[in-house]
């Protein structure tokens, strides 16, 4: 697979204020790249510098193989973004609005043409009506037919999810699946929704403070061969000092209270607990701690 | 690049906010006729009371004719128009900013170049559009309700008449020269624009900008004759009221005459020279711009 983005030592600085510090990665064609960090983390600004609306400190971005700085045009062609939400013309209808940004991306659509778009959003009823009297999802969607009409070959969306409902989000989540496993597209995803993230990413970049912490596949980052198990106990310090003399000791990683943080393969987990009951160890739960919020947390909480 | 342009003035026509000015101008112009339908003689009684004897015995009907109403208005309306212009200009990249829509024009395949030429245009094609309407409403209209007789006008020291078949193609040029110092308005008005993310600075800062100039234009200090005056467009945008001052020979005005045509020519140059400054800084900054709103 080849890259679509090809990101090489990219800073921003605003004043004293670094945004986004060296930060260097590779999104491949096809496929969801999650980009995930915490709130000033520098999604947002690492977004604008992908779809040159901030100019970098230093550093390259290459898109499609061109570099931005010089092929902005031809770049911006093949991309269809979301920049947080969705601002349309308020005073304008749907139909206007998607008329307007067809043209800007060089295309001449009937209103045949139009309307099927906003049929594939759900909005074809409310063509005629003026964004005002749009809901947050309604919008949500507008703006994904906005960023869809010129059939683009890289989807950039910068927290989508925002301020959608449980359906929205839902069918937020439907349309990247489809976008990325039946049309083929490479979608570049921000969000701070981690559930939702996981379930659609097949790749991750985690950046904190303006830098990378992690990037790589979902599966290889998560590890799910090694479980991050949680066993809440009676008195972990006891249980901690007992485990210490036997083969689990390698298995240990903290103790956070009555809690025991251990690391182990699936198949040992039952015979975890089998020992632990053998050894008449009160065990109250044992919880796997590998979701992606865990490792996020993690990565991110020092 | 035509249809970009078209997709700007679709948005500026589209806006309740455009008509505002048109609805003014309407209100503030067909107010000026009735009142001097009314109450014109008393004007013209004063107008002409400097003039001399001479014309005291002419009827108030033939001097206050429709090419005269058209002079009062415009001498009246040609200072506060401006503030129309800044209003569709002010907001014409601010507005985006704050709409949140400017992020999305950005990141769509056209230059940034491209865009703020378009959008200048869009802005100049309004104002263009707003002086037909003065024009059509000031002029033609006064026409139909006063009729068309010779012009006259008051100077400081003297009287300038001119005939009625001379009148018109002054007016003509008259509107050329105040198209061109109203795109000098628009053009700081979209400039100020480039630099906020919200269109009420701009509009406001055009607004104080050229109520101060104006006070300073019309201020009789000699000090500021020579030392300020000289460089404020506000000076300048004055200049199509030489369209009107006629050359006099023995104290017969010269038909198809205009008194000082380089000094209109040196005003009209000085404000597309503005012009081409505000425009230049706008786009110097906006490629440079981080669009952040």
């Amino acid at each position: 697979m080849s890259s679509i983005i090809d990101v090489r030592g990219l800073t921003k600085s605003f004043k004293e204020i670094t945004a986004v510090d060296d930060l260097t990665f590779t999104v491949k064609e096809k496929g969801v790249y999650g980009f995930l960090g915490q709130n000033g983390a520098g999604k947002s600004t690492t977004i604008r510098m992908l779809l040159s609306l901030i100019r970098p400190t230093h550093g390259e971005i290459r898109i499609f193989g061109l570099d931005l700085s010089t092929h902005r045009k031809e770049i911006l062609q093949r991309i269809g973004a979301i920049i947080e939400k969705p601002d349309l013309y308020k005073y304008l209808t749907a139909i206007e609005n998607l008329n307007l940004f067809a043209t800007m991306s060089g295309l001449k659509l009937k209103r045949k043409q139009l309307m099927d778009k906003l049929e594939k959003v759900g909005l074809a009823e409310r063509s005629d009506s003026k964004i005002k009297t749009y809901s947050q999802g309604m919008k949500q969607r507008l703006g994904i037919a906005v960023a869809l009409v010129h059939d683009p070959d890289l989807i950039i969306l910068d927290e989508p999810m925002n301020g959608l409902d449980p359906q929205g989000i839902a069918d937020i989540r439907q349309l990247i699946n489809h976008l990325s496993k039946d049309h083929g597209k490479t979608v570049f995803i921000s969000s701070h929704l981690l559930s939702e993230m996981e379930q659609v990413a097949d790749s991750l970049l985690i950046i904190h403070k303006g830098r990378k912490i992690a990037e790589g596949n979902m599966n290889e980052l998560l590890n799910p061969e090694q479980s991050r198990i949680e066993v809440e106990t009676r008195a972990a310090k006891e249980l901690e000092l007992l485990l210490k003399q036997t083969y689990w000791a390698d298995k240990l990683i903290s103790i956070n209270g009555e809690k025991i943080i251990m690391q182990m393969r699936k198949e040992e987990v039952p015979v975890f607990i089998r020992e632990m009951s053998e050894m008449k160890q009160d065990i109250y739960s044992i919880h796997k701690k590998n979701s992606l919020e865990d490792y996020f947390l993690a990565l991110t909480s020092h | 690049m035509i249809q970009l342009l078209k997709i700007e003035i679709f948005k500026i026509f589209k806006r309740p906010r455009t008509y505002i000015a048109f609805a003014v101008i309407a209100l503030i112009i067909i107010l000026i006729q009735v009142a001097l339908k009314f109450g014109g003689k008393e004007y013209v009684g004063l107008m002409m009371s400097g003039v001399g004897d001479s014309f005291e015995e002419i009827p108030t009907e033939i001097i206050l004719n429709g090419y005269l109403v058209c002079f009062i208005i415009l001498n009246l309306l040609l200072i506060h128009i401006p503030i129309l212009v800044a209003l569709v200009s002010g907001d014409a990249i601010a507005g985006e900013a704050n709409m949140g829509t400017l992020r999305l024009l950005v990141s769509k395949p056209v230059s940034r170049v491209e865009l703020l030429i378009v959008k200048f245009t869009a802005s100049v094609f309004y104002t263009m559009i707003l002086l037909i309407w003065v024009a059509v409403l000031s002029l033609f209209l006064s026409i139909l309700l006063f009729g068309v007789n010779w012009l006259g006008v008051a100077r400081e020291l003297q009287f300038n008449v001119m005939e009625s078949d001379d009148v018109l193609w002054r007016y003509a040029l008259a509107f050329c020269f105040a198209a061109i110092g109203l795109i000098c308005v628009a053009s700081l008005a979209f400039m100020l624009s480039v630099f906020s993310d919200n269109s009420i600075g701009p509009i406001v800062i055009t607004v104080c900008v050229i109520i101060v100039f104006t006070i300073l234009t019309q201020m009789q200090i000699p000090f500021y004759d020579e030392t300020i005056k000289p460089y404020l467009f506000t000076t300048h945008m004055l200049g199509w009221k030489g369209f009107f001052y006629v050359k006099a020979v023995d104290g017969v005005t010269e038909n198809g005459s205009i008194e000082n045509l380089s000094a209109i020519l040196k005003s009209a140059a000085i404000l597309i020279g503005y012009t081409a400054a505000f425009l230049g800084i706008a786009l110097w900054y906006f490629k440079r711009k981080n669009i952040l709103s």
